[in-house]
C-alpha cells in the first residue's frame, strides 16, 4: 500500500515568521529542527525555541503518533512520544504524516520501515537528489505484511533506537567532559 | 567629626586612598582606644606619653598601628566629642539605606560577598544579622568596626556564619557583591547564591557596579527573578531579586530621568527566551543613552552553563538505562531466532 492510501493527512509543516525584538504580538514557542531527530526518536532537549510573530493554526502542533519526515538531506523520520504538554510546531522543513490506518499498520514498523529502508529505496529508484516532497512521500510504497509481523519486532526496534540514542548523547556529555577538562588545564574562562 | 577624621587618615598617607583597608584598620583603632579611654581603662594622658601605641595590643588583639599616621594627634584631636554621636553620624552619612528598597520590617541579613565597596550599611536599630564568609581583610575590619559600635550603642545586631543562618527567620537578604569582573568562578558563584537566597525565599537586594556588571553572565535564571533595578550615584547599582508571579520590572533612576520605559521593555520583553541574556556594554554607558545600556547577546557555549557534576551524573544514570534496554534486546533477539 501506498503512504497516502494509510495516512489519513500527509501535509507541509508551518511557515514561522520570526519576531523582531520590539514585536508586540510575539510569542515564544518550540520547534524541530533537524538535530532534534535522533534513531527515530525525537528528543525533547534538542527542540528549539524560537519567538515568532504570526497565528498559527491548530494543525501545525504536533500531537501523539504523528510521524514526521525532514525533507532536505540527510532525510529523517521521527515520532513524537513526549509525556508532558509541551506544545512543538512542526516547521516547514518537515512533511507530517498524520492518523495511521491502525488496522493494518503498527506505527514504529511504518515509522522505522520509512527511516531504514522506505525513504532511500524510493530515493534511488526515482534518482531524487533535492528535497523530498508531500507527492513522493505519499508515493512510498509500504510493505503489504499482516500487523501481526510487524508487532512482532517493534520492542526490538523500539530498543534499539532507544539504546543508539542514548550512546549519542553519552558521547556528547563525554566530548563535554573532556572540553571541560581541557579548559581547567588551561586556565581557559572564555565564554 | 568622624568624617573629618576620616580624611585626614587618608590624608596621612603619601599616596591618596579611598577608603580602603588601611584607613578602616586606623579607625577602628583610633575609635577602639577612645572607647577604652572613655570607660576609664585607659587614660588618654599615659597614651599621649606612650613611645610606641603597638603595647596597646595587650589590650585588644585587634588593635593595629600603622606607622605613617600618627595616632597620638588623632586621638587627641576627638577626645572631647561623644563616641555614640561619632558613629551616629558615620551611620547615617555613610551607611544610610536608600529608598525604594527595603520591604521588610523582620530582622535582615546583611552579606559581605565583596570588599570592594566604600561603605555598607550598618544598622542603627540593631535588627540586622552579618553574614560573616571567608577571611577577606576588609570585610573583617568592617565588622570589627560595626561589633565596636554594637557596644558603643548597645544594639544587638549578630555576626553569624552561613551555615548558622536560619532562613526561614528571615525575609530579607543585602547582598553586597560583584557580578562578573572578578573572575568567572566567583561570578558563577554569586549568582548561584543569588538564586539559592530566592529559591529559599528570600528577597535579596544586590549592591554592586554597573562598570561591574557588564560580564553579565549565566544571567537567565537570575534574570527571571529580578524585580528592580535602582541606579545610584557613582556607577553604584541596586538590584533586588524576588520571587514573583509576573515580568514586572521596576527601574528607578536617582541620576536622571531618562527613557527607563525603553529598558523596562527590553528587559521585559527578552527575559523569556532561552539562553539570551542582558548584557550591559561600558561603551552603551558613554554613550548614555538611557545611562545604561543593554545589548542582547546569545551564549555561544550553553553548555557551560551545565556543571560537569550534572553531566557525569547524567551519564551513570544512561548506563544504567542501557543495561536494562540490553537485556531486553537480548531476550528479544533470542526469541526472534528462535522462532
Amino acid at each position: 500500500m501506498k503512504v497516502r492510501e494509510v495516512f489519513k493527512e500527509v501535509f507541509m509543516g508551518c511557515n514561522m515568521t520570526n519576531a523582531v525584538a520590539n514585536d508586540e504580538k510575539v510569542k515564544d514557542i518550540y520547534t524541530l529542527q533537524k538535530d532534534s531527530i535522533e534513531y527515530t526518536n525525537i528528543i525533547e532537549n534538542k527542540l528549539i525555541r524560537k519567538r515568532i510573530s504570526n497565528d498559527v493554526k491548530k494543525k501545525y502542533f504536533m500531537s501523539d503518533r504523528d510521524i514526521v519526515v525532514y525533507v532536505k538531506k540527510p532525510y529523517k523520520v521521527g515520532t513524537y512520544r513526549f509525556n508532558n504538554d509541551l506544545e512543538v510546531i512542526i516547521p516547514n522543513n518537515f512533511i507530517i504524516l498524520r492518523d495511521i490506518n491502525m488496522d493494518l499498520y503498527s506505527f514504529i514498523f511504518v515509522t522505522n520501515y520509512l527511516e531504514k529502508i522506505g525513504i532511500d529505496k524510493y530515493v534511488k529508484e526515482h534518482g531524487i537528489e533535492g528535497n523530498l516532497t508531500i507527492g513522493d512521500i505519499e508515493d512510498i510504497d509500504l510493505p503489504d505484511i499482516p500487523k501481526e509481523d510487524q508487532m512482532r519486532i517493534s520492542k526490538l526496534i523500539n530498543s534499539i533506537n532507544e539504546r543508539s540514542s542514548i550512546y549519542s548523547i553519552i558521547l556528547e556529555n563525554d566530548n563535554q567532559i573532556i572540553r571541560h577538562a581541557l579548559k581547567e588545564v588551561i586556565g581557559d574562562n572564555s565564554d | 567629626m568622624i568624617n573629618k577624621l576620616i580624611s585626614e587618615i587618608v590624608n596621612s598617607y603619601e599616596h591618596r586612598l579611598l577608603i580602603d583597608i588601611p584607613v578602616f584598620n586606623a579607625l577602628y583603632s583610633i575609635l577602639c582606644v577612645k572607647y577604652l579611654c572613655d570607660s576609664k581603662i585607659l587614660n588618654y594622658d599615659d597614651i599621649m606619653q606612650m613611645d610606641d601605641l603597638c603595647s596597646l595590643e595587650v589590650y585588644d588583639e585587634n588593635l593595629k598601628f600603622n606607622e605613617k599616621i600618627n595616632y597620638k594627634k588623632l586621638i587627641h584631636g576627638i577626645q572631647y566629642e561623644d563616641l555614640k554621636e561619632m558613629i551616629i553620624e558615620y551611620a547615617n552619612k555613610n551607611l544610610e539605606e536608600y529608598d525604594h528598597v527595603s520591604v521588610s520590617n523582620k530582622r535582615k541579613i546583611v552579606y559581605i560577598r565583596s570588599g570592594h565597596f566604600d561603605e555598607y550599611y550598618y544598622d542603627l536599630k540593631g535588627n540586622t544579622t552579618y553574614l560573616i564568609k571567608g577571611e577577606h581583610l576588609a570585610i573583617t575590619r568592617f565588622f570589627l568596626l560595626f561589633k565596636l559600635f554594637d557596644k558603643v550603642l548597645d544594639l544587638a545586631n549578630d555576626y553569624k556564619k552561613l551555615e548558622e543562618i536560619d532562613f526561614s527567620q528571615y525575609e530579607e537578604i543585602h547582598y553586597y557583591g560583584m557580578l562578573g569582573r572578578i573572575g568567572i568562578r566567583l561570578s558563577e558563584k554569586a549568582y548561584e547564591e543569588i538564586n539559592n537566597f530566592v529559591k529559599n525565599g528570600l528577597r535579596v537586594v544586590l549592591y554592586t557596579f554597573y562598570v561591574r556588571i557588564n560580564n553579565y553572565k549565566n544571567g537567565r535564571v537570575t534574570l527571571d527573578n529580578l524585580s528592580k533595578i535602582i541606579f545610584l550615584p557613582k556607577n553604584k547599582a541596586i538590584m533586588i531579586f524576588e520571587k514573583k508571579e509576573n515580568d514586572e520590572i521596576s527601574l528607578i533612576n536617582q541620576i536622571e530621568d531618562n527613557n527607563l520605559e525603553k529598558l523596562k521593555k527590553i528587559i521585559v520583553l527578552n527575559r523569556k527566551i532561552k539562553d539570551v541574556l542582558i548584557k550591559i556594554k561600558k561603551q552603551d554607558i558613554v554613550n548614555n543613552n538611557y545611562r545604561l545600556g543593554f545589548r542582547l547577546y546569545q551564549l555561544e557555549h550553553i553548555e557551560r552553563n551545565k556543571t560537569i557534576n550534572e553531566i557525569v551524573d547524567n551519564n551513570t544514570m544512561l548506563i544504567e538505562r542501557l543495561e536494562m534496554i540490553n537485556e531486553v534486546v537480548e531476550k528479544e533477539i533470542n526469541f526472534l531466532i528462535n522462532k
